[in-house]
C-alpha cells in the first residue's frame, strides 16, 4: 500500500479539483490550476520523505506487479515535475478553453497517474493499463479545444494511431502470454534463463517485436512517428507539451523496463535493430524540421529527432547508455517546458502558431526571450547546457561500445550529422527573436508571477544540469542501476 | 476437426471480410457485429464463458450499438468517395499486412514449443475469474475504474454543448435536434460497462 | 481428422488480425477505421483466450476483461470525437483531415 501512496494523493487530488470545481466561482475556476500545482508541489517534496527507505532495494507489491527501485521513484518525481509546471502554463492557457478549465486540469492528474504507474509497473497487465489510461486522458486533453478544427483533428489522429498501436501491444503480450505462459518481467526473464531456446521461438520473438512497436508509438520512433507533427501542431500548448515530456517519458521507461529487465537475452541480440531505428529517426526528425514555419510544429520534429537521441542509449546496451537517457531526458524535460511555456505566452492573443509572432520578443519579454534562447541552444547540444552534457553522455556510451561492432561509429556520425543540421533550425527561431526585419508590434508581454517562476527554474535546471553535472550524473546512475541485477541468478539457486 | 469450430471460424472470417470490403456504412456494421459474436462462440468453445458472455455484452450490446448511432448521426456517404481501387494506401496497405501475416503465420507453424494438444479443458468459473481480480489484479482493476472516470469525463467534455453561440445556431440549423441525445448516450454506455 | 488445436486458433486470430489492419490502412472513413482497430483488439483477445485455455492459466482471461473494459472506453471517447468532428466539418473521411499542412 505504501508504495502507491503518491499515485493515490495525485487521484485524490484530481477528483478534489473536480468537486473544487463546484464551488468555485466561473471566473476564478482557472486559479484551482495553481491550487494543483502547489499541492502536487507538496507531494512532490512528500516523495522525499516518504520513500528514502527504498534505497535498501526494490520494494515488490500486489502479487510483483508493482516495483518501487531507484527507477520508479527517478520517474516518478520526474512526471511529478512536469505535471506541476504543465499545470502552470494551462493557466496561462485557460482564456483560450471556454469551458471546463477544472477538467482540463483533472485529466493533467489522471494522465499523471497513469505515467507513474507507468514508471513502477513490473508486469505486462499493468504496463497495458497504465499506458491506456494515459492514451485515453490524452485523447481528450488533445482535443480539448472543441471550437477549433485543429484541435479536433490532432485529437482523432491521435485516437486512431494509439488505438492502433494498442492493438499491436496487447496482440504481443498475447504471444509473449503465450509462449512463456507468464505475464510478469521477472518471470519471464526467469522462464527465458532456464529455456534458452525460448530466444530462438518465432512467436515469441514476434510478440516482443509488437511490444516494441506499441512503446514506439509512444515516443514517437521511426517508423511510428507519423503522428507526430500534426497533433503537436494541432493540440492545446499544455497538452503538447505533457504529450512530449510526460507521454514519450512513460514510454522511455516503459521500454528500459522491457528490454532489460523483461527480455535481457533477446535485446542481446537486437543491437543492430536498435541502431537502425536509432539513426533513421535523427535523420527524419531532423531534415523534415528544416523546412518548418510553424513553432510547435518543429518541436514535432525536434521530438522525432529526441526520440533518436534518446534510442542511442538503448542501442549502446550498457550502464552507462542507460544512465545517459535518464540524464538526457531530465534535460529534455526543462527545455522543452521552457519552449512551449514561452509558445503559450506568446500565442495567448493570437491565433496563429507562426514563427514570425517571435519577432521583435526581445524587445516585448526580454524573460521570455532569454528563456525560449536557452531552450533551443540547449536543444541544439551546445555547451554549456544540458542538452549538451546529456548529448555527450550518450554519445560516449556509444563510442564505448564502438570496439564490439563497428556499426556504432556509423551511429556516431548520423548522430553528429544530425546535430548539425539541427543547428540550422534551431538558430532559425533565435534569428526570428532578435533579426526579425519587419516588427511591427512592440506591445510588452506580461508574464504572471507563476510564470516567470516555472520559466526562472527552467532556466536554472538547464544551466545547472549543464555546468555541474556531478550530482544529477551520481543520480541517474544510481537510478539506472535497477536495471542491472539479474534477478534470476540469484534465484536459479532454488530450482 | 471439429465441425462446429470450422463453421464459426469460417463465418466469423467470412463476416470480417464483408464488414472490409462492403461500402455500404450500415452494412459494414452488421456485419462486423457478426464478427463480434462469432468471436464469442469462439470464447465458449474455449471453455470461457464468463468472457464469452463479456463480449457478446459490450461488443454486440453496446460497441456496435454507440457505433450504429455513430453511423446514423454523422449519416456519411462512404460509397461516393471510395471510388478509387488502386491507390497508394492500398498498395502500402497491402504491403504491411502481408508483412505481418507472412511473419505470424510461418511464426505458428515453426514453433515448437506449443504446449500439447490435449489438455484437459480447465473448468474456469466466474467465481475463479472474480477472486483472481479481486487478489492478484485487485491494481488494475482499480486503474480501469480511474480510467473510465476518466473516459467518461472525457466523452461528457468533447460532447458538451460549445459556448460559441454562433457555431451552435449553425450545426442546429443543418442537423436538427438529434445531435443533443450523444452526451447521454455516451454516458450511459461507460456506466453499463462499470 | 486432428483435433482442434492451439495452432487453429491462433490462425484465425491472426487473420482477424490482419483482415482488421488492412482495413485500417485501406478504408477511409473514420468510423470503419475504427471498427478495423476493434477487429484487432478482439483479435488479440481471441489469442489471449486460446493460449489461456491450453495453458491452463486464468491470466489470459483476466487481461482479456481489462482490454473489453478498456476498449469500450475506447470507444466512448472516440465516437464522442468523431461526431464531434462531423458537426463542425460536416464529414467523417482521413482525406479531409487537412487543417494541417505538411
Amino acid at each position: 500500500m505504501n508504495l502507491m501512496i503518491l499515485e493515490l494523493a495525485v487521484v485524490v487530488l484530481g477528483l478534489g479539483i473536480l468537486l473544487g470545481d463546484l464551488w468555485t466561482a466561473a471566473h476564478q475556476k482557472h486559479l484551482l490550476g495553481y491550487a494543483a500545482a502547489a499541492l502536487l508541489g507538496v507531494i512532490l517534496l512528500a516523495s522525499f520523505f516518504g520513500l528514502e527507505q527504498v534505497g535498501s532495494g526494490p520494494a515488490y507489491a500486489f502479487n510483483n506487479m508493482l516495483v518501487l527501485d531507484g527507477l520508479a521513484v527517478f520517474f516518478k518525481r520526474f512526471f511529478l515535475i512536469a505535471a506541476i509546471l504543465v499545470l502552470l502554463m494551462s493557466v496561462e492557457f485557460s482564456n483560450r478553453i471556454q469551458s471546463g478549465i477544472s477538467e482540463f486540469y483533472c485529466l493533467i492528474l489522471f494522465a499523471l497517474t497513469g505515467m507513474m504507474f507507468a514508471a513502477s509497473a513490473n508486469d505486462f497487465i499493468m504496463v497495458f493499463v497504465a499506458l491506456e489510461l494515459i492514451s485515453v486522458t490524452f485523447y481528450v486533453l488533445n482535443s480539448f479545444q472543441r471550437n477549433r478544427l485543429a484541435s479536433l483533428e490532432a485529437g482523432i489522429k491521435y485516437l486512431i494511431l494509439s488505438a492502433l498501436s494498442a492493438a499491436f501491444l496487447v496482440f504481443g503480450i498475447a504471444l509473449v502470454f503465450g509462449t512463456t505462459t507468464f505475464t510478469n518481467f521477472a518471470d519471464i526473464q526467469r522462464a527465458l534463463v532456464a529455456n534458452p531456446a525460448l530466444a530462438g521461438n518465432g512467436l515469441f520473438l514476434l510478440g516482443v517485436l509488437m511490444i516494441i512497436v506499441g512503446l514506439g508509438f509512444k515516443i514517437a520512433a521511426f517508423p511510428f512517428q507519423i503522428w507526430a507533427p500534426d497533433v503537436y501542431q494541432g493540440s492545446p500548448t499544455p497538452s503538447t507539451a505533457f504529450l512530449a515530456v510526460g507521454s514519450k517519458a512513460a514510454g522511455i521507461v516503459l521500454l528500459l523496463r522491457v528490454l532489460f529487465v523483461a527480455v535481457p537475452a533477446v535485446t542481446q541480440h537486437w543491437s543492430k535493430l536498435l541502431i537502425i531505428i536509432s539513426a533513421i529517426t535523427i535523420l527524419y526528425g531532423n531534415l523534415c524540421a528544416i523546412p518548418q514555419r510553424n513553432l510547435k510544429r518543429l518541436l514535432g520534429y525536434s521530438s522525432i529527432s529526441n526520440a533518436g537521441y534518446l534510442l542511442l542509449g538503448f542501442a549502446a546496451l550498457s550502464q552507462a547508455g542507460k544512465a545517459a537517457i535518464l540524464y538526457y531526458l531530465a534535460g529534455y524535460l526543462f527545455t522543452v517546458v521552457a519552449a512551449f511555456t514561452v509558445i503559450c505566452l506568446v500565442t495567448r492573443d493570437r491565433d496563429s502558431d507562426d514563427i514570425t509572432v517571435l519577432a521583435g520578443l526581445h524587445r516585448r519579454s526580454p524573460l521570455l526571450a532569454m528563456a525560449l534562447t536557452m531552450a533551443m541552444v540547449s536543444l541544439a547540444g551546445i555547451p554549456p547546457l544540458a542538452g549538451f552534457f546529456g548529448k555527450f553522455l550518450l554519445l560516449k556510451a556509444v563510442v564505448e561500445q564502438g570496439a564490439t561492432n563497428s556499426a556504432y561509429y556509423w551511429l556516431v556520425g548520423i548522430t553528429v550529422f544530425g546535430v548539425v543540421i539541427s543547428l540550422y533550425y534551431y538558430f532559425g527561431v533565435i534569428r526570428a527573436i532578435y533579426w526579425s526585419k519587419d516588427v511591427t508590434d512592440f506591445s510588452p508581454i506580461t508574464v504572471s508571477w507563476p510564470a516567470k517562476l516555472s520559466l526562472v527554474v527552467c532556466m536554472a535546471a538547464i544551466l545547472y544540469l549543464g555546468l555541474l553535472p556531478g550530482k544529477p550524473l551520481k543520480l541517474s546512475e544510481d537510478s539506472a542501476l535497477a536495471l542491472t541485477t539479474p534477478v534470476s541468478g540469484s534465484k536459479q539457486l532454488f530450482h | 476437426m471439429d465441425l462446429a469450430f470450422i463453421i464459426i471460424a469460417v463465418l466469423t472470417l467470412a463476416s470480417a471480410v464483408a464488414a472490409m470490403s462492403l461500402r455500404n456504412l450500415v452494412h459494414c456494421a452488421l456485419c462486423m457485429v457478426m464478427t463480434f459474436a462469432g468471436i464469442a462462440l469462439t470464447f465458449l468453445q474455449l471453455n470461457a464463458e464468463f468472457v464469452g458472455l463479456a463480449q457478446l455484452l459490450v461488443y454486440v450490446g453496446a460497441v456496435a450499438i454507440l457505433i450504429v448511432f455513430a453511423i446514423l448521426l454523422t449519416r456519411s456517404e462512404d460509397a461516393k468517395k471510395e471510388v478509387r481501387f488502386v491507390s497508394s494506401s492500398t498498395v502500402v496497405g497491402f504491403g504491411v499486412v502481408a508483412l505481418v501475416a507472412v511473419s505470424l503465420l510461418a511464426a505458428i507453424q515453426h514453433t515448437q514449443i506449443l504446449p500439447p494438444q490435449s489438455v484437459v479443458a480447465p473448468h474456469v468459473s466466474v467465481k475463479r475469474i472474480g477472486e483472481q481480480l479481486m487478489t492478484n489484479y485487485v491494481l488494475p482493476l482499480e486503474v480501469i475504474g480511474l480510467l473510465l472516470t476518466a473516459a467518461m469525463i472525457g466523452a461528457v467534455v468533447i460532447a458538451m454543448r460549445e459556448p460559441d453561440p454562433a457555431d451552435s445556431v449553425d450545426v442546429q440549423q443543418r442537423n436538427g435536434s438529434p445531435l443533443k441525445l450523444d452526451p447521454d448516450s455516451k454516458k450511459t454506455a461507460v456506466v453499463a460497462n462499470e | 481428422m486432428k483435433p482442434v488445436g492451439l495452432e487453429h486458433y491462433l490462425v484465425v486470430s491472426g487473420l482477424l488480425f490482419c483482415l482488421g489492419l488492412w482495413g485500417v490502412i485501406v478504408r477511409r472513413n473514420l468510423l470503419i477505421i475504427y471498427m478495423s482497430l476493434e477487429l484487432m483488439l478482439n483479435a488479440a483477445n481471441l489469442a489471449l483466450v486460446a493460449f489461456s485455455r491450453f495453458n491452463n492459466k486464468l491470466d489470459g482471461q483476466v487481461m482479456v476483461f481489462f482490454v473489453i473494459t478498456v476498449a469500450a472506453a475506447e470507444v466512448a471517447v472516440g465516437l464522442a470525437l468523431i461526431v464531434a468532428l462531423y458537426r463542425k466539418k460536416q464529414s467523417a473521411h482521413v482525406e479531409d483531415l487537412t487543417t494541417m499542412k505538411s
